[in-house]
């Protein structure tokens, strides 16, 4: 198992690397002087040398990529323009409100996709099969912020149910910080008010955020059980007598589940850098609004460092997912060196 | 164990979605308004709107921008110009309190131009070279390099900090010696001023909260908010929304026409304007054919349809989004003069431009940029091809980012043969405006047109350097004579900024039209502001 972690974790940091290289890159490729755009028209061209010369910007590439390699390393991933603070500062105060949101779609994405699956691969080709089939459908056939506009127009606008913008409302006090999640602190906190405020706050955000991936978590899982069903270990297990859901959950759904846990990681990992629409409408405080914002104001150490924040993310739950995938299924184990 | 699998799962959900509502806290006066991203907070790098909203309200200078044009004391009671133009002397307001405690004094103000100088950014290229000393600690004397008279105008782009709040935040190591970062960091999320309102909360991103400080000198209006919370980049559709729910009290100018209509049609709803201040400019690059002939400039000039462009930004009926331009001035600057000719279709008038060009005949086709970020520009283009079109004048039209136009406009070979730009003036004099088009300028946005002019080279210094202001009047319409002659750029329209308020609000200079002030942010001072939901 350890031999296993330790190869998986090598290969994620060499995945590392490449991405900060590709991201470094390419921010420096994009065009526009970001020294002059930060500086502004007006700026003198003695001030905005003075700038390029402190992004070191005026160095060949090889010599900005160390030293921004020697920063990470340190922990500093340099200072943004756009915010007039360090990145990590930044970072630190924004990925909290990405993360709440993503952690709480993906969530629902496992709450509602995976039963769904079930329940239509249960009934293969039968009406809650195909009620199943037109809720993915319509999850998947719109993007998130389209659903963002809806929800707000619907329970907002029409209905005035749901609150609109932000974390919490106006008149409550935002739980002492723990992690940064609203939700896990006010319960730390054992703030009740600040709870509801939350929860209320994050529910339409995290269900526009989720409803493509409840439509493919629902697909997947129907599929892959759907073939199960077919296999010969499922016949013994109904000729032994077990229940319908004994069969779905015990034999049927395990094996189901591999690909749907491989895709719903890569999207939580996906969605940390897509959130940005949803974030926008909802004017979620979030480090995906803070990375767009960062690439048109062509803010070199803020676009490298969101990057590389949603790299270690990716990393990080593929890891997971992998261990997960290899503990689920022994023959990966086994050809993985997991014993 | 399937439906135990399932309820748990409603379960969830349930608690995710059916959470009661908690009622916002609504004792206080609070005005909610929006902004473009990001809320840059340090005074000394304000280039934009948003950030110009919160420095007039946090922070003082030593003039204030008048309504209906001009300036008037603000931390400054009074001031002396020496004979020469060169020595501008001010006796400071007793007992004016900051946020930290303590009071501004001469030290202050020495302390600010010395911090703007050292930064380099934002306006600081208005006091290059401009040195400051203190001889008594309520009296200031500012020394310039030459005579000047938009110098004490520009004041008002120079927002006192306290020495003594900003020394005790730096961070060391930073890139400005024994300063540190100069506070950088701290300011970028903090205040040191002496406003009306304090900071309290700063996300740049996100948002801003600002609240009344009591002991402000100039008081406030009776009903004026407690609380000022400034959000950032919300989309159209959700401010929409939070304006019809009375979650939000006034928007920005930047949500889209069809917003602004829908919210007029709303009850309790009121369109309010800014005008006289900003204008549409777009620039025709002189050294790349065939806009390098003054003709095919002319002819560019004559053959676009104003009144059709002037209609584009229009609200509805009775809410224009433009007015037309007389000159290269707007309303609201000193050298305004509506006798200059305004923009007019002439479509012969074009053609014989055409044909008096060296290109006649053979009018090769001219890039037509919009900028990405700014989609009216896209309709704007639309409008000006087909117009060039019936002059004979080809045009493509290129989408470009703001990024790369920047990188663009550094060389003449790079740039667009036509660009586009809205422009407003930081601070109440015609400079402010006129200046953008010396060719100290040429590679930057503030001038595209790559028009290095002897002429306007002498006439634009000579204007800032009289004190007269009937002879600055003169000077200035001179110059706007000579810029409508050589056509290196069209201002084609003054805008008039539109925002959507509640009915409950009253925001004295954009509730009255044409009586504001000619500085950016310069009528977004909340202390004059009235919140009254009772109404």
């Amino acid at each position: 198992m350890l031999r296993y972690l330790c190869r998986r974790f090598a290969a994620s940091l060499l995945v590392l690397v490449g991405v900060s290289l590709v991201i470094f890159t390419i921010a420096r490729v994009i065009p526009g002087d970001p020294a002059r755009i930060a500086l502004g028209p007006a700026a003198e061209e003695s001030a905005v040398a003075a700038l390029r010369a402190q992004l070191s910007l005026d160095q060949p590439f090889p010599v900005q990529y160390w030293r921004f390699a020697r920063g990470v390393l340190t922990g500093d991933l340099g200072q943004s323009l756009y915010s007039s603070r360090a990145v990590t500062t930044d970072l630190a105060q924004f990925l909290p409100a990405t993360l709440e949101l993503v952690f709480a779609a993906t969530l629902l994405m496992v709450g509602f996709g995976v039963p769904l699956g079930i329940v239509a691969a249960h009934f293969l080709d039968r009406w809650p099969d195909h009620v199943a089939r037109i809720v993915s459908l319509l999850g998947v056939a719109a993007p998130s912020f389209v659903w963002s506009i809806i929800f707000i127009l619907a329970f907002a606008y029409a209905l005035d149910l749901m609150p609109v913008i932000g974390r919490l409302g106006d008149g409550t006090v935002p739980p002492p910080r723990l992690t940064g999640l609203y939700v896990i602190d006010a319960i730390a906190a054992g703030d009740g008010r600040a709870f509801r405020d939350a929860i209320w706050h994050l529910a339409l955000p995290s269900l526009a955020l989720a409803l493509s991936g409840i439509g493919q978590a629902s697909r997947l899982t129907r599929a892959n059980m759907a073939q199960g069903y077919e296999r010969d270990y499922i016949g013994l297990a109904r000729a032994y007598g077990f229940t319908g859901g004994e069969i779905a959950l015990k034999y049927a759904l395990r094996p189901a589940l591999i690909p749907t846990l491989t895709i719903l990681g890569l999207d939580f990992a996906a969605k940390l850098g897509s959130a940005f629409l949803v974030e926008a409408v909802f004017a979620w405080p979030g480090m995906a609004r803070y990375g767009v914002n960062a690439i048109l104001a062509k803010d070199l150490n803020a676009i490298v460092g969101t990057v590389l924040v949603i790299g270690v993310g990716f990393v990080l739950v593929n890891l997971l997912i992998d261990v997960i995938v290899a503990l689920l299924d022994p023959r990966i184990r086994a050809r993985g060196g997991m014993t | 164990m399937l439906r135990r699998m399932l309820m748990l799962s409603l379960v969830g959900a349930a608690a995710l979605t059916a959470a009661p509502p908690v009622p916002a806290q609504a004792q206080q006066r609070v005005l909610r308004h929006d902004e473009a991203a990001p809320g840059r907070l340090d005074p000394s790098k304000v280039p934009d709107y948003a950030a110009a909203v919160l420095t007039m309200n946090i922070y003082d200078s030593l003039v204030e921008a008048r309504p209906g044009g001009g300036v008037m004391p603000g931390l400054a009671t009074s001031w002396t110009i020496s004979d020469d133009g060169k020595q501008y002397s001010f006796t400071l307001r007793p007992g004016v309190k900051f946020h930290h405690g303590g009071t501004v004094t001469a030290e202050d103000v020495v302390f600010t131009l010395d911090r703007t100088l050292t930064l380099n950014a934002g306006y600081a290229r208005l006091f290059k070279g401009v040195s400051v000393s203190g001889p008594e600690p309520m009296k200031v004397v500012f020394t310039l390099p030459e005579a000047n008279a938009s110098f004490l105008a520009s004041l008002v782009r120079m927002p006192i900090v306290q020495k003594s709040t900003v020394m005790g935040n730096i961070k060391p190591g930073g890139p400005y010696g024994d300063k540190g970062d100069y506070a950088e960091a701290w300011l970028a999320a903090n205040d040191a001023g002496s406003g009306a309102y304090r900071v309290t909360e700063h996300n740049p991103q996100d948002g801003s909260v600002l609240v009344k400080f009591p002991d402000y000198f100039q008081g406030f209006a009776d009903k004026a908010p407690d609380m000022v919370r400034i959000r950032y980049g919300i989309e159209a559709a959700t401010i929409r929304t939070l304006m019809s729910r009375k979650e939000f009290e006034i928007t920005s100018q930047w949500i889209p026409v069809e917003i602004k209509r829908a919210l007029a049609g709303m009850p309790g709803m009121k369109l309010v304007t800014e005008a006289g201040i900003s204008y549409f400019i777009m620039s025709m690059n002189t050294r790349r054919a065939p806009t390098d002939d003054v003709n095919i400039r002319r002819a560019i000039a004559k053959a676009i349809d104003y009144d059709t462009l002037i209609g584009m930004t229009a609200i509805g009926p009775g809410q224009p989004g433009a007015l037309p331009m007389h000159g290269a001035l707007p309303s609201g600057f000193l050298g305004y003069d509506k006798s200059l000719p305004a923009n007019a279709r002439d479509v012969p008038g074009a053609k014989a431009a055409v044909a008096a060009s060296k290109y006649a005949g053979n009018v090769p086709p001219i890039e037509l940029s919009w900028v990405a970020e700014v989609p009216l520009e896209e309709k704007f283009s639309l409008l000006i091809q087909q117009n060039l079109a019936e002059v004979g004048i080809p045009a493509t039209i290129v989408k470009t980012p703001w990024a790369l136009l920047t990188q663009q406009v550094t060389k003449p070979e790079t740039t667009p043969h036509m660009t586009q730009r809205f422009a407003i003036g930081p601070y109440p004099d015609p400079d402010a405006l006129i200046s953008q088009n010396e060719s100290r300028f040429l590679g930057t946005t503030l001038k595209m047109d790559w028009f290095a002019d002897s002429e306007l080279d002498r006439m634009i210094p000579a204007a800032r350097a009289i004190t007269d202001e009937a002879k600055r009047q003169t000077l200035y319409i001179d110059i706007q004579k000579r810029l409508l002659d050589q056509r290196p750029s069209l201002v084609a329209f003054e805008s008039v900024a539109t925002f959507a308020k509640q009915d409950y609000v009253t925001a004295p200079n954009l509730d009255a039209p044409g009586k504001g002030a000619a500085a950016i942010g310069s009528n977004w001072l909340f202390r004059t502001y009235s919140v009254d939901r009772t109404q």
